[in-house]
Order: structure tokens, then sequence, then C-alpha cells
């Protein structure tokens, strides 16, 4: 789980989400490193998820961003991220939150189950910023169906009971294999993965049971997320 | 008096208040208000702030934090100060109210007290002194305002010259100063003392007018200046090249008139001017440059521009011309004696006016053209000389003259073509461009030299040349024909009777039958023949508007039957609008006639048209048809004939169609007559054929269905299916349908089974081996009659494959040997192959491809096996092959197994989330505006409702909290009331019963 740097302020009269292509001078200015500040790594991160087939099948639960400060926000798999950074950081210009992010994908058997699920989420930035004020976006149309919402902290009160939490960190000394880890994996369990979203830096949560590196490489999010996705897809043979 | 009485009362009244004050000091309640107000700035809960639910970087924010403890201090603070006052009064019958100023007033000390009560004394005083009635006023405040304005107003006045005089040259300047100064000085003054006498307003007065008469004497000078520059451009215009360009000549003239005029009366002018300046500006004579300028915008807009011409316009004006051209022509006839200078003058012009092409655009003034001829003059001049002279020279060889005659003035022809992009056919300046250097040989000696029109003569001359078909034999076989047919229809009566010299009038009528047509045409040559049709056009134009086209087209075709060949049309009433009585020309001899009982005359000019064009195409449609059914075939002019008969199809598509499907029908009727026959062979005739090729040209191939050309496919792709091959004949007709349906299928892409059939067929009869496989039975059922026999195999080695000659051919009777040679059957088998390349690369897209082709592939392949096979034509099947096969594997390769029915994963239901772009936290952002707005109210509403309920219920709770106050204290005091009297009681007792009756109480007391 990866805790990424995500900062709303208020900046020209406006709720902006912070970015360092644009606010990097006012950022000094608070003495702040622009460089925390990567809204576009939620982004991509979540348009990996979100256009996966894992997604897609429906067998992504819910994905959860939690920012720096310790906001927790919930995103349902029905969400359609907005495309484009520029919409996005419009709307995630307000914020000054690092969050920690995760993503739940459930098994099979649990998916099955009529569990009410979690609709993904999607996501511009215009979005956190009216998310932040409302605590929650709805979807357009008639449904009104919360796509994001502020949930209550910790974490762990929203993951599933029987879940095996596994955080990704490059420093961490077990380097799997993505594919033969999950493979390996108790088909009866969720699995939650916790990805680190910033720039620098490495998750520091206490409630994961397992802490592996996936390459040898430093990978950035959106590509971890991807290598698991597909793997995921590999082994419950979604096409 | 008064202010005793008063300052009695406030004393007794602050001595009420002290009194009640006391009491409530007494009170618990203000003691209670009393110890918060002390505490208020040490209370520890005031300093409670609301907590913000989230720190956002750089946010300010008013509203979001608040004190609480200190907001319900103050809460109590107010309530002690209205709620408590009016909780005490409410008891009380009577009110006390103090009136007394800056007594309510807080923050006023004594001494401000004081002050604000001697003012208003003052103004009290004021007011009643203000109204009686002998009081004197020192006017100060009137003297005030008075100067006031007046100051402004010279200010003002102070100003706006000043902006003028920034303008102004010296003149003014003196001028303004004069006047400006005692201005100024009494503005001076009157800021000083601000006192004005009326001299002085006087004064002022009329120095202003002083001022603005020298103003207006400024602007008038400066008028007149502007005027004699005006002037003076004006002159240097008019002398300039610039206006020469774009006005007329005499309006030049007139202008330029009018300026030496102005020029020399200038000096006398300026002289003038300024003595008659006051007259000439009163008596404004009408100017004559007034009177120009008016001119020439009326002038402007007396001369629109030409519309753009319509079509029958267009063709309107040419046949003008051409009947110009005719009468002309006459009249030269008639006057043959006249020298031939003049006589190539004449014809000279209206070579140089025909092809010259009018624009819809032309304004019919420029002079360009005008010069060119000049220009050109000389060089035809030359020419012209030049000719006398060899014409003088070479007397006896007339022919060699003429010819010489013709190049040359063809050559002029073309020259004139090129550089004025003449409207000439295409044809004609070909066939200029041949005469230019062939000699005509076959034209004999009865050309006559005075017989001009040689430019468009040379043409025929020159085709004549060109195309070596039409012998000596074909001339006299028409002279014979010629001499049949009276040639009254036409107006052409030369001189020299049946000579071949051939003179085409200009103005044709056109033809009412096919005989006439004939007569007219079969004189000429393929070109004239052409040019005839063109001017028989051209004088026979189409005025109808476009949309009674169709229905004068209905009409003809009521009352004519096809071809025109129907002598005499029955009454017929047609949609109740027309009664037309048709007499259509029996033998040439009566013209059209028609006369409608409805509406009068005016139809039947315009029926009359439509009749005769219409007559007309169904005559040249019947021309075409026999020219294609005559042995040996005139290819040449058939081509040419094609082109005309396109363009008159567009022009009565109609009419065309009903003509085509007649056709059809009684071609078919004939086919189902000779099949029957069998003896006989029952291929298309050559007519049949170049019948079909037009119509596969005039009208569009690629229609779904179209009223023509879907038979005219059914009945090629019959012809295909049911006639025999019996000959080579019959295979090279078969070939040549073939290729016809290819350029038909190539634009629409249909599937024809039995063109594939029949080359199928025919590179079966290529092989020699007989078998026929079962798939081949399948392919037989469909046709009839097939005796394959091996006519087209290659059993001997063969020299060179030559290109077919389809018309060459098709004259060959049906047992020459040449179909039997080996040449013809290579010839037909590279004709095959490349018709099947053709049909090969129109039908890759159809999914049915490799079943359609690759028995075709296997066939080509043993084809191209057989050892006497020429290397070319192996080289050809081998490419065709290759052709198939790779189409046929992309095919097999986009081919897909069948599957079970697959359900396809569906995705979960995407949804987009709604947010604004700017969002601002309390906005209602509902697109419905009414919504919107009650929502506000209705949220305001509640809002309020809940603030009083809250308020009451705080009141209630701080009523209740000051009764509570209160009983306890009077509980307080009731005890200990009580105790005393039980105390006193009790001490009473004790004494009585200890006996110590007073002494001792008072003592201890």
């Amino acid at each position: 789980m990866c805790p990424f740097l995500q900062v709303a302020a208020f900046v020209d009269k406006k709720y902006q989400i912070l970015n360092p292509d644009e606010h990097a001078s006012y950022l000094r200015r608070k003495y702040l490193n622009p460089y925390d500040y990567r809204p576009e790594i939620v982004q991509e991160a979540l348009l990996q998820i979100m256009s996966s087939r894992l997604c897609m099948a429906g067998r992504l639960r819910a994905v959860f961003i939690r920012t720096d400060e310790g906001i927790l926000i919930r995103v349902e798999p029905q969400t359609l991220i907005p495309k484009t950074l520029g919409s996005f950081c419009n709307m995630m210009g307000n914020f000054l939150y690092s969050c920690l992010y995760y993503s739940i994908i459930h098994p099979y058997s649990w998916f099955l189950s009529s569990h009410p699920c979690l609709s993904l989420l999607k996501y511009s930035i215009n979005f956190l910023v009216e998310l932040l004020q409302k605590f929650s976006i709805k979807s357009k149309g008639g449904h009104g169906k919360k796509l994001l919402r502020l949930i209550q902290n910790p974490v762990t009160d929203h993951l599933p009971v029987n879940s095996r939490k596994v955080g990704l960190s490059f420093s961490s000394p077990k380097a799997v294999q993505i594919s033969d880890y999950l493979s390996d994996a108790n088909c009866h369990e969720n699995i939650v993965f916790v990805v680190g979203a910033m720039g620098h830096g490495k998750i520091d949560v206490d409630y994961i049971d397992d802490l592996i590196s996936v390459s040898g490489y430093p990978l950035g999010a959106g590509t971890c997320l991807r290598r698991i996705c597909i793997a995921l897809e590999r082994k419950w043979k979604i096409h | 008096m008064a202010k005793s009485s008063k300052r009695s009362r406030s004393n007794s009244s602050g001595s009420n208040m002290k009194k009640k004050k006391k009491k409530s000091k007494k009170m618990g309640p203000e003691g209670v208000a009393m110890k918060v107000k002390a505490a208020a700035t040490a209370n520890p809960f005031e300093s409670i702030r609301s907590r913000r639910k989230f720190e956002v970087l750089g946010q300010k924010r008013k509203g979001e934090e608040r004190r609480m403890g200190l907001a319900r201090s103050l809460a109590m603070q107010k309530r002690n100060h209205t709620l408590l006052k009016e909780y005490h009064q409410s008891t009380k019958s009577s009110l006390f109210l103090d009136r007394r100023i800056g007594e309510n007033d807080h923050a006023l000390d004594e001494f401000g007290k004081a002050i604000l009560r001697s003012q208003r004394e003052r103004q009290l005083n004021m007011k009643l002194s203000k109204k009686s009635k002998y009081h004197l006023s020192d006017g100060e405040e009137d003297d005030f305002e008075g100067i006031d304005s007046l100051g402004r107003d010279d200010f003002e006045d102070d100003v706006l010259p000043d902006d003028v005089e920034a303008e102004g040259d010296e003149k003014l300047d003196l001028v303004q100063r004069s006047v400006q100064i005692p201005g100024e000085r009494s503005a001076d003054d009157g800021e000083e003392n601000r006192h004005k006498s009326k001299k002085e307003v006087m004064e002022e007065i009329i120095s202003k007018s002083k001022f603005y008469k020298a103003q207006k004497a400024k602007e008038k000078e400066d008028n007149e200046q502007l005027v004699e520059e005006l002037d003076k451009d004006f002159t240097s215009l008019v002398h300039s090249e610039a206006l020469l360009s774009l006005t007329e000549p005499n309006k030049m003239n007139a202008l330029k008139a009018l300026v030496n005029k102005s020029i020399s009366n200038e000096q006398s002018n300026k002289d003038r001017m300024s003595a008659t300046r006051i007259m000439d500006n009163s008596v404004e004579k009408p100017d004559e440059y007034d009177k120009l300028v008016k001119q020439m915008g009326l002038e402007m807009r007396a001369r629109p521009s030409d519309r753009t011409k319509t079509p029958e316009e267009i063709a309107q004006e040419e046949k003008e011309h051409l009947e110009q051209l005719e009468e002309e022509r006459q009249k030269r006839m008639v006057a043959a004696e006249d020298s031939s200078d003049e006589d190539e003058e004449d014809s000279e012009k209206p070579s140089e006016q025909k092809p010259r092409p009018i624009s819809g655009d032309d304004l019919g003034d420029s002079f360009s053209v005008n010069e060119q001829i000049v220009a050109k003059k000389g060089w035809v001049d030359e020419i012209l000389e030049r000719k006398d002279e060899e014409d003088s020279a070479s007397e006896d060889d007339d022919d060699l003259g003429s010819s010489e005659d013709a190049d040359e003035e063809s050559d002029e022809d073309l020259e004139e073509n090129e550089k004025d992009l003449s409207l000439k056919d295409w044809e004609q300046s070909d066939d200029d461009d041949i005469g230019q250097d062939s000699e005509d040989g076959d034209e004999d000696d009865s050309d006559e030299d005075k017989e001009t029109d040689s430019e468009d003569l040379d043409g025929v001359e020159g085709s004549d040349a060109a195309v070596p078909i039409k012998t000596k034999k074909d001339d006299s076989v028409k002279t014979v024909k010629r001499a049949k047919y009276s040639s009254d229809a036409q107006k052409l009566d030369v001189g020299g009777k049946q000579s071949k010299d051939l003179d085409i009038p200009y103005i044709i009528e056109a033809p009412k039958t096919f005989e006439e047509l004939c007569s007219l045409a079969d004189q000429y040559s393929n070109f004239n023949i052409i040019l005839i049709i063109s001017r028989i056009r051209k004088s026979n134009p189409i005025t109808l508007a476009a949309e009674n086209r169709k229905k004068m087209q209905e009409i003809v075709v009521v009352v004519t039957a096809y071809r025109g060949q129907i002598s005499v049309a029955e009454v017929t009433a047609y949609r109740d609008r027309f009664l037309l009585l048709l007499l259509l020309p029996i033998g040439g001899r009566t013209s059209v006639a028609v006369v409608t009982a409805y509406r009068g005359q005016t139809y039947v000019a315009v029926v009359i048209d439509q009749i005769t064009r219409a007559v007309f195409y169904g005559i040249l449609l019947q021309y075409f048809a026999v020219l294609a059914n005559r042995k040996p075939l005139n290819v040449e002019l058939l081509n040419m004939l094609v082109k005309p008969l396109v363009e008159m199809s567009t022009e009565i598509p109609y009419f065309a169609a009903i003509c085509a499907r007649r056709r059809l029908e009684s071609t078919r009727k004939q086919f189902i007559e000779s099949i029957k026959k069998s003896e006989s062979s029952s291929w298309p005739s050559s007519k049949t054929l170049c019948l079909l090729r037009l119509w596969s040209m005039i009208f569009p191939c690629s229609d779904f269905r179209h009223p023509v050309m879907t038979p005219v496919i059914l009945l090629m792709c019959e012809y295909l299916m049911r006639c025999p091959i019996l000959s080579g004949r019959d295979i090279a007709i078969g070939s040549f349908l073939c290729s016809m349906l290819l350029t038909v299928f190539r634009q629409c892409r249909k599937f024809c089974p039995e063109a594939i059939v029949f080359l199928r067929t025919l590179l079966l009869a290529t092989t020699e081996s007989k078998h026929i496989s079962d798939e081949d039975h399948q392919l037989y059922h469909l046709m009839e009659l097939k005796t394959l026999k091996p006519l087209l195999c290659i059993d001997d080695a063969v020299n060179e494959i030559s290109p077919l000659n389809f018309f060459k051919i098709i004259d060959m009777p049906e047992d020459s040997s040449f179909f039997t040679s080996v040449s013809f059957r290579a010839s037909v088998l590279v004709a095959v192959i490349e018709t099947l390349q053709g049909y090969v690369n129109v039908y890759e897209g159809l999914s049915s491809f490799p079943e359609i082709f690759l028995p075709i592939l296997r066939l080509l392949n043993e084809i191209a096996e057989q050892k006497n096979m020429p290397n070319a034509l192996r080289d050809k099947i081998k490419d065709v092959a290759e052709l198939i096969k790779l189409k046929v594997d992309e095919h097999h390769i986009l081919r897909r197994p069948l599957q079970m029915r697959k359900q396809k994963p569906v995705p979960i239901k995407l949804l987009n989330p709604k947010f604004e772009e700017n969002y601002v936290k309390g906005r209602d952002y509902d697109p419905d505006r009414e919504r919107a707005d009650m929502r506000k109210l209705k949220k305001q509403l509640k809002r309020e409702a809940k603030g009083a309920a809250r308020e009451l219920r705080k009141d209630n709770y701080f009523l209740l909290g000051v009764k509570e106050k209160e009983r306890s204290l009077q509980e307080k005091d009731r005890t200990e009331k009580y105790g005393r009297a039980k105390a006193f009681l009790q001490e009473q007792e004790h004494a009585f019963k200890s006996g110590q009756l007073g002494k001792g109480r008072k003592r201890r007391r």
C-alpha cells in the first residue's frame, strides 16, 4: 500500500488539487516540496484498474484511497475515471491530502455471494474537490448512486473479513513472481493489495499481512496495478 | 421656564430610576447578570472555538470557526437587556419611558449629553424665530447659493474655448483672447468677491456672442479652403489615368470640359470669391459638377450586369446565330459571282464569331476581342492573297487548289481554336487536325472554288481522307440511295446538284422521318453527318422549362410511336388538358401540325418543338441501328453518333427510355422466335450488340433497378445462357457479351453467374479431355443446349497472338476458315482470360468467391499445362490463376469455423460521475432554476423556523432560570423570616418559662 500525496489547497479563490506543474511556486512559498503532490499518479492508477478486464468482469470490489492526512475515499468499480489529467486536475486542484490507496479484489466465490457490490469509482479532479466538500459524488442520471464517498477511518473496518492484505514495495526483501504468488494464494480468501501512489517513500501501515516486491525495478503505481490485474485475470481466466 | 420644568422632570425621573435600580439590585437576576459581566473577560469557556473539518492549505474562511462560549454569553447578555426587562415590566400597569436626550446612549458621558441638549435647544429657537413674521434675514444663505452657481458657470465657459484654441490658428487666437479677457476678469472678480452687477453680466453675454461670431467666421473660411483643395484634387484626378479607365469616353469629355472651365475660371473665381462669397453661399446655383455626379450615379444604376443565361437561352442564341449564318450563306449563294475576296471576308466574320464561347458573365462590351480581330486581319489577308495567287496559278488544278485552300483555312481554324477556346466540337477540331496534313483523294473535279464555306468543308474533306473505310464504293452506293430520296426536305439546293461538293446548310429542319434523315445523311461523309446532327440539334433547341419537359415527353410518347414513323396520330385526350391532333410527316412531305383544343395556340409551338426533338431522337436511334446492321460496318460513324445520342438522351430521358424499352421488347421477341428455330444461330446481331452497348453507356448501370438497364442486363444474360455455342463466331460474340457485362457489373458489383459460367464453358472447350465432373453437371443444368466441342483447343503451335477486331469478326460469314484457325483461338483465349481477370477483380469482395472461382482455377492450371500453349498466353493464364489463388486464400483466412453460440461476457455497467467544473459549496447546481429557487426558499424557511424555535426555547429556558432564581430567593427569605419568628417565639417561651420576662432579653440584645 502506498500513500500518495495529493493535496488540495485554496489557490486563487478556488479549491484546487495541487500539482507540481501549476502550483510549484505556490508550494515553494509555503515551504513544501512540489514533487510530493502528484495527482497524476492516482489518476493513472485508477485508470489502470478501472479499464482492466478484471474490473469489467465485476471482480473488483472497491478501491480505497487514503490521503496523507488520513482522509479515506472509497471508489466504486462502476466509476468512469475522467480521462484527461486536465479535468482530473481541475477537480483535484484543491487537495492537500496524500492518500493511501488500496485496491480490493475479491475472489470468485465471494463475488458470487450476493453481497452488495461496491461500485467502482470514476474519478476526476473536479471530482475530488467537490468530493471533499460534499463527501460524496453521485453518478449522472437518475440512479444517484454514490460512486465516490468519504468514509471513516480506519480502512480495516471496510475491508472484507477473511482477506489477505498484501503490500507492495520495491524495498521488500520478499521478491516474487506475481502470477506464482497469486496462484499459490488461497482462493477462498479475499485479496487486498496496498500500493503506494506517491512519488517517493514507501507505504507505512501496520495491517498488512505480507509485503512483497514484484519486480527488480522500482515500478510506478500504474504499472504495478496493471501487472496485478493481468495476473488475476490469468488466474481467473477472464479474457 | 421650559428648561427648568424639564430639569425638574428629569430630576424626578432620575430619582425614580435610582430607586428602581436599587430595587433591582436587590433582586437576584440582576445580580447574576452583573456577575456574568464582570467575569466575561476571564471566562475560559468563551475562548473555546469550533473545530474545522479539514485543514486546507491557504484557506481563510471567516464563518468556519466560531467561539461558541462567547456567543453564548453574548446571547445571555442580550436577554438580560431585553427579555428580562420585559419580564419585569409584565406585572406593571404603567410604564416609565425615559425620553431625555442622550439618556439611552450609553456611550455618551455627561458633557456630551449636555452638548446635545444645548444644540437641540438652539435648533428649536431657530425654528421659532424663522416663523416670526418680522424677522429680517441677513441673506447669508441666499448669497452663498448665487455666487456658487455663477462661479461654476464662468469656469465651464473658460474651459471650452481652451479646447478650441488648441486647434485654431493665430487669428482666432487673437479674437479669442480679446473675447476672453473680460470673461476671465469677471470670473476672477466673481471668485474674489462673489458679487456681480447687472452690467457685468451683460458685458459677459456680449463678449460671448462676439466670440461665437468670430468662431463662425473661422469655420466658414476653413470650409472654403477645403473646397478649393477638393477642386484641385478633382482636376488632377480627371487628368490621371485611373478615371479614364473607369468612365466612358463621352463622360470623359464632359468632365474635361468642366475641369478646363474651372481651371480657366479659377483665377477669377478666387478673386471673386472673397467678394461674392456671401452671394455664392446664399444663392446656390446647380453646379455643373453636381449635375455630372448625379448623371454618373444614375448611369451606374441603370446598367446591371447580365444574369447568367440558362441552357435554354444559350441554345436559343446558338440557334439564332446559325440562322444568321444561313442567311448569309444563302445570300452568298445567290450572289456567287462576287469577288471571292469579299466572300472570304464575309465568311471570315462568322468563323471568327462562331467559335467564341459566350460566357454568362460576358457583358458584351469588352474591347479585347475586337482588337484581336483587327490584329488577326493582317495575317488572314496575307493568306487570302496568297490563296488568290494560287487560285490563279492553278486554275486547272482545281482539286489541289481547293484542298490547299482548305488546309490553310483549317490551319487558321486551329489557331483560332487555341486562342479563343472555341466552342467547336472536339470532333471537328480533331478532323481539322487530320485534314491539315492529308490530301483528299476522293473529291473529284466538280469542286468549285466559288463555293466558300471552306472552313466547314475542309473538315469534311479531311475526315474523308482520314477514314479509309469510306471508299469509293460507299460513295457510289450512297449516290444511288440518295437518288431515291427526294432531298426537298433540306433547304440545301446547291447549284451543283448531285455534285460532291457538299454545302451544309446552317439551319436544318429536324427530319421527320427516317428516310429524310437518310437522305440528308447519306450524301455526306462521317464527319459531316455529325456536323449536321449537331446543327439540327442547335437549330431545334428545347425551349421548355425543365418541369414541363417530362410532361411534354409523355405527350409525345402517347402520340407518337417510337422511331417517329407513325404517320397520323389520332386525336388523343391526355390528362384532360390536351387534345392533340398530330399529323406526323408522311414521306417527308407533311410537316408537323398540332392542334390543341385546349388553351389555344400557346402550346402548339411548344409541343411541336418537343415532338420534333423526340422524333428526331427516335430517327437518330434508328439510323444508328440501321448503320450497325449494315455490312460492312461503318465503325467510325457509329462511334461518332454515340456522342449526340448520349447527349440527347440526357435532354429527353423519358422518351429515350421508352424508345430503349420498345426496342428491347422487340429484340427479345425476335430472340425467342429464333431460338425456337434451332437451325439458325440465335446469337445477337451486330445491331443488337451495338444498341446494347449504347444503352449501357447512356443509362446508369449501377442502379439497383432501372427501367432500361435491368432488362438490358437480363437480355444479355439470357443470350449467354440459352444460345448454343456452335462455331467460333458464337464464341467471339459470347465473349464480347461477357466483357460488356463486365463493364456493366464493374460499377454495381452484382454477381452475374451467366457470364462466369460462360467463361468457364469456354475454358472447358479449350481442354482436350472431355471429362465433365459432377459439379460441372451441376453447373450445366442451368445452361440449355451446351454442346461442348473442343472448339478452342489449341492443337498447333501459334506464331503470334493478335488482338481481335470484333467488328471485323462479326462481319465475317459464319463458316469462315478464320474461326477454325489457331491464331483465332489463341486470341479468343486471351480475351477470355482478360475478361476473367476483370471478373475476378470485380467479385473479390463476395464471400462466396472461393466457391465461384476455384473450379475455374483448376481449369486454368490444366490449360496452362498444355504443350502447344504459346508462352505469352501461358504467362497470362498463370497470372490470373495466381490472382485467383491469392484471393481465395485471403477469403479462406477470413473464414471462421462455426462455433457454438457463445455468450459474450457482459461488462459491468459503468457510470459517469456527476460533478461541476468549479464547485462552490452551498450553490444549487440544479439546471431547473425554479426548482432550485423553491428549494432554496424552503431551506431558508426551515432554517428560520428552526432558529425561531431555538430562540424561543432558549428564552423560555432563560425565563425559567430567572423565575427559579426569584423563587429560591423568596424561599430563602421566607425561611429566614420563619426562622427569625420561630427563634423569637422560642426565646419568648424560654423567657416565659424561665421567668425573666423582658429584662434579660433586652439586655442580651
